[in-house]
């Protein structure tokens, strides 16, 4: 099934996760669009009306958790990705 | 979930794993379509490369042996060791190769979401279940059921997995009619499950039955003589991919990538290259074609997301690997630049596990 054009917004303030993201979501046939703040996203949510968004949660400024906060303070359901961390913190032995 | 994020997905990114929680998104929030089974055509995108490591290809052995049965396996590592893919591998070494091969992730999803994804419910039988719908278990009938993340399986979802492998049987959910398939079961974990079952968050009856033919995956950084024949493989095949003509690799970059710890294992090594093909000019992968966390020098590099014993373990392993392969392996001449006795080095040799 491919994702038919979905517009999807990709927020993240590293420009080379953006690019990666950016690819691989053009793989799958999404329209992407980004922003790489959570000001931008903001914006960008208002005037693109993307149907999902992926949201890292560390940003300068704005962090991904304060832009989910404020969307829902909004009563905007737009369902959002939340991009975390580094790698896998999961494996016992790595705790 | 917390604060109304939908999902989530980590840094590295595993192309996979954005793939199937984006296109889940969307079919959930926007198609309301139901989520489609991952079935045999997903994934093209990685083969199985071994490399030369003597615990890598023992790995690759016992799984060929394991292939031929239609026992259990039990596949044991860190994330990003490759653990799906030997799965498929055993799959496809095997007399079902023409079945399906399916794979579900047990973590993330809810225990009803996951009993129905396993097997299947019944139609009326919780609110929006509308229709019937045949559990992965029932579709990859004759074929290879892959359990991933057996190990975070609620107390409840187990019971019923272990009657399962004990029985061949089970009913959908809201069902009344036991239905019996025939699957083989490839199950992994990056989970001490040894330890879950001594604690108690893991069954000891489920965990043997799981644990017939058990295969570690060594992590990325116990097979660092397998780093460069990896790193070309997936520099041709990304290049391949990006249309780009990337065909060497700086020394210097090289040996960055070598000496780096690699905590997402060969995971991470694809997302890097790729990262360094898409992004880069080539024809050759340069050191700022590199992630700063490779390229930084120093323990930063050895210790990133490490517990402070662990850290020092790894920095403590760098630095006697470091001075043995500038000495040609000769002990004696690595205890002596390094001003230890060589006694001392024996045993930190012993104790960190070093080969």
């Amino acid at each position: 099934m491919e994702a038919m054009g979905a517009r999807v917004l990709v927020v993240d303030d590293d420009p080379a996760s953006r690019d990666l993201l950016e690819v691989r979501l053009s793989a799958l046939k999404c329209e992407v669009v980004m922003a790489a703040d959570g000001r931008e996203a903001l914006s960008a949510i208002r005037r693109e009306t993307p149907v999902l968004a992926l949201v890292d949660l560390q940003m300068p400024g704005m962090d991904g958790m304060e832009v989910l906060r404020t969307l829902r303070r909004d009563g905007i359901s737009l369902p959002v990705i939340v991009i975390t961390g580094t790698g896998p913190s999961k494996a016992p032995w790595k705790r | 979930m917390k604060e109304g994020a939908y999902d989530f997905i980590l840094k590295p990114f595993d192309p996979k794993h954005l793939e199937v929680v984006v296109r889940k998104a969307l079919e959930r929030d926007i198609l309301k379509r139901e989520v489609e089974v991952l079935a045999q055509d997903v994934d093209k995108r990685y083969h199985l490369v071994v490399g030369k490591s003597a615990r890598m290809n023992e790995a690759v052995e016992t799984a060929k042996k394991a292939a031929v049965s239609k026992s259990t396996v039990l596949l044991l590592g860190e994330s990003g060791t490759g653990k799906e893919i030997f799965a498929r591998s055993i799959h496809n070494w095997s007399e079902r190769k023409d079945m399906p091969f399916v794979a579900i992730n047990c973590v993330g999803l809810s225990r009803e979401l996951l009993e129905s994804e396993l097997f299947g419910h019944e139609k009326g039988a919780f609110t929006g279940a509308h229709d019937l719908k045949k559990g992965k278990m029932e579709l990859a009938h004759g074929g290879t059921v892959f359990l991933d993340e057996v190990g975070d399986i609620s107390p409840e979802l187990q019971t019923k997995l272990l009657r399962f492998l004990q029985e061949r049987e089970f009913e959908r959910v809201g069902g009344t009619k036991s239905m019996s398939v025939d699957v083989r079961i490839v199950a992994a974990t990056n989970r001490h499950l040894e330890r879950a079952v001594a604690d108690g968050s893991f069954r000891s009856d489920l965990y043997y039955r799981l644990n017939v033919i058990p295969i570690t995956l060594p992590p990325l950084k116990e097979r660092k003589e397998d780093i460069p024949p990896l790193t070309q493989y997936f520099m041709r095949r990304f290049s391949q991919e990006a249309k780009k003509a990337f065909s060497e690799i700086d020394p210097e970059a090289l040996e960055k990538l070598i000496n780096y710890a690699w905590p997402g294992n060969v995971r991470e090594l694809a997302n890097v290259i790729e990262r360094a093909v898409v992004l880069g000019q080539g024809p050759r992968i340069e050191l700022r074609d590199l992630p700063s966390r490779i390229v930084g020098t120093g323990p930063a590099a050895v210790t990133a997301n490490l517990s402070y014993r662990r850290a020092l373990e790894a920095c403590r392993r760098e630095i006697i690997l470091r001075a043995l392969s500038q000495n040609a392996g000769s002990r004696a001449t690595a205890a002596r630049a390094l001003g230890l006795h060589e006694k001392y080095l024996a045993a930190l040799i012993k104790n960190l596990g070093i080969e």
